[in-house]
């Protein structure tokens, strides 16, 4: 029973940082109906961003401060930055496609996203090298019952789902949510109604990309290593999560998440010989959604697919 | 009459020009330059290694250079295999393609090497591993070419097995291990040292390398009863720091043992605390009072030699003791001449037996104690304050 509770525990984990990278393709392709390959690089971008800023308040005299507030400079710092670094690329990269046909867009994304990458790779030290995040959470484990639990998943897991939450708070609850919203259903009528749709697209890719620098720091605080190409694999299978679960859906983002990180986890530990293919495994279920109901677990019919 | 003097002058001038473009060993100053070629990962996850062994090559080039009794000067030929395949084909190529360059010593990676010894053989170039440890690539084809200045995974595994098994008594394993060749190569290593001391292998699972997740392995290999004593990874250095960090985020209080492919200080640094009392088979020990240590601090190279630095080292010199015997011009000759050597070095008396293995290489015990690899002998677990891990 301990062990099936441990599992479920680091599969709800596995699910929760695809998560975070699936709520950001949910709410760019919901709000702007744009697919934003290179989110998954953005995200990478925030995890590179808090091992840089580790290793500045290492030279600045990290030795004096404790380490809540490393943690928290480090995670609001680099949300922030990823977050104006993002709004740059939509500035530069997507905003002149944006009466261009949605093809013009995805490809536009797909080549920033190897553009951020191999900037990496190249101009970072050992770029191509694995990188070590740095420990800015507390690392202590306590038990509960049989469980053994660590302080730092749980404020992994507790930060991703408020962090979920208060994006579904913002689109569905608050007047630039409802401007959002509206742009997306009609930017036309949206203009004449007084929406300034260039702002509030503005605003849609800060918050989008704040979302990924924060979901960078946390994917790395989890994982402990970080590469130049985590973005490639991640954004994929956020992008799959997020159309598993039904595009443009938050509940079916997270639905998509959980699916493939149960797929993934379970796979690894029980299938004999399976821990190598657990992606194949997973992408399988992918193929069979997209195969068998196209709109997702939570999405509804839509007449025109890419 | 102008018209054919003009042109004869000019014809002089080209003649002569080509003379000297096409002709670079005979009319250059240095008529006995032999270069020496260095393949090794100097990108990529196992670059801390590759950098430490090129700077090791590099140190042993620099010393024969200032040696009076070698009638050459060589020079070191660097190129990066990135522990990939394809790019290490790539390199052994142009490296084999310059015919200055009399022999070369390669790789870390078995994969890689699995690839270049059909080109340096088809080549003829005499290529030295000084790591990589699959059978293979002596066993194999026994290409003349090639010989291998470190230990194979047999040797590595049945020395950890002995080790674990007959020493410390533990009998129960649960093995872990990575999908390249260098990874079954282990897992076929072990299984054949475990089955011939009568140890029980609980579980078997394989990784793919680039993985950052083996929670669910690990609890599951955590909630068998009764359970294993020892887990065992065959893999290289990321992947192996990883599992044991998370065998630690999960409480897990078994013994942690691998081989030569966890000997590098990337482990500590990566791991950290969590590496606290991983055991391993090491590479050889050079001391830190040793001519060879001395040499490279004063050389000032920016990373350290890890432990296959000594074995470029040496590799470097045993080629250059075989040129020394019968030159450099007949690779053939080169290569059968590297074959019979023996050599004293760093890592002791260098012989190599039918395939071109090394029967020696210096293999120890070696205990992860304080984020560094300590040697077992003399560290605090060998005398019994700090208790050692397993149950």
């Amino acid at each position: 029973m301990t062990e099936l509770l441990e599992q479920i525990f680091f599969a709800l984990m596995l699910s929760s940082t695809y998560a975070l990278i699936s709520v950001g393709f949910t709410l760019f392709f919901g709000a702007i109906n744009i697919v934003h390959f290179s989110h998954g690089d953005v995200a990478m971008l925030g995890a590179f961003c808090g091992i840089i800023l580790y290793g500045i308040l290492g030279l600045a005299g990290l030795g004096s401060m404790p380490l809540w507030m490393v943690a928290l400079i480090i995670i609001v710092v680099s949300s922030l930055a990823i977050g104006f670094v993002g709004t740059f690329f939509e500035r530069m990269v997507i905003k002149p496609f944006r009466r261009s046909p949605l093809l013009m867009v995805l490809v536009a994304t797909i080549a920033l996203g190897i553009v951020i990458r191999e900037t990496v790779r190249l101009f970072y030290p050992q770029g191509s090298n694995p990188q070590v995040f740095p420990r800015i959470l507390p690392q202590t484990a306590f038990r509960l019952g049989s469980l053994q639990l660590r302080v730092d998943h749980l404020i992994i897991l507790l930060i991703s789902v408020l962090l979920i939450v208060v994006m579904f708070l913002f689109i569905n609850r608050t007047r630039a949510g409802l401007a959002i919203r509206a742009i997306s259903q009609d930017m036309e009528a949206a203009n004449l109604m007084g929406i300034n749709s260039d702002i509030m697209i503005a605003t849609t890719f800060l918050i989008g990309s704040i979302l990924a620098g924060l979901a960078g720091v946390l994917i790395g605080s989890y994982q402990t290593v970080v590469r130049f190409d985590i973005g490639l694999m991640g954004g994929i299978k956020g992008f799959s999560a997020a159309v598993v679960g039904g595009l443009g859906s938050f509940y079916g983002a997270i639905a998509g998440s959980l699916v493939l990180g149960f797929v993934e986890s379970l796979v690894s530990a029980y299938v004999p010989g399976g821990a190598p293919y657990k992606d194949v495994f997973a992408f399988v279920i992918v193929i069979f959604f997209l195969v068998f109901k196209p709109s997702g677990i939570l999405g509804k019919a839509a007449p025109v697919k890419i | 009459m102008k018209g054919v003097r003009g042109f004869a002058i000019g014809l002089f001038l080209v003649v002569w020009t080509l003379l000297f473009c096409l002709s670079p060993v005979a009319f250059s100053a240095e008529k006995n330059l032999v270069k020496l070629g260095f393949i090794g990962p100097l990108t990529g996850p196992n670059a801390a290694v590759g950098l430490g062994a090129r700077n090791s090559a590099d140190l042993a080039v620099r010393q024969a250079n200032e040696r009076t009794d070698l009638p050459y000067r060589f020079e070191l030929v660097v190129l990066d295999d990135a522990s990939d395949p394809t790019t290490g084909v790539a390199a052994a190529t142009k490296l084999c393609s310059d015919p200055l360059v009399a022999a070369a010593t390669t790789h870390f990676n078995s994969p890689v090497g699995l690839a270049t010894i059909h080109v340096f053989h088809r080549y003829g170039v005499p290529q030295m591993f000084w790591g990589g440890i699959h059978p293979d690539i002596t066993n194999k084809h026994n290409y003349l070419e090639v010989t291998r200045i470190c230990p194979n995974t047999l040797v590595e595994h049945d020395n950890l097995v002995n080790f674990v098994v007959q020493k410390l008594g533990y009998k129960d394993w649960s093995i872990i291990y990575d999908m390249t060749s260098y990874g079954k190569s282990c897992l076929d290593a072990v299984k054949r040292s475990l089955n011939k001391v009568g140890a029980k292998i609980h579980s078997e699972d394989g990784i793919a390398v680039g993985a950052t997740d083996f929670r669910p392995i690990l609890s599951k290999i955590k909630a068998l009863k009764p359970g294993p004593q020892v887990i065992y990874y065959g893999g290289v250095v990321t992947e192996a720091a990883l599992i044991k960090i998370q065998m630690t985020e999960l409480g897990m209080k078994h013994l942690y043992t691998g081989v030569t492919g966890m000997d590098s200080e990337t482990f500590n640094a990566t791991a950290k605390e969590a590496a606290e009392g991983t055991l391993i088979i090491g590479k050889a020990h050079i001391d830190e009072t040793s001519p060879f240590v001395k040499a490279y601090k004063a050389a000032g190279y920016k990373e350290y030699y890890e432990a296959t630095g000594p074995y470029a080292y040496d590799a470097v010199n045993l080629i250059i003791e075989a040129i020394k015997k019968v030159g450099p011009e007949d690779k053939k000759k080169l290569a059968k001449a590297i074959r019979e050597m023996e050599y004293h070095g760093i890592l002791g008396v260098t012989k190599f037996d039918e395939f071109g293995q090394t029967l020696s290489g210096g293999l120890n015990v070696k205990v992860s104690q304080d984020k560094k690899w300590v040697l077992w002998e003399g560290s605090d677990y060998q005398k019994g304050k700090r208790p050692i891990p397993g149950k």
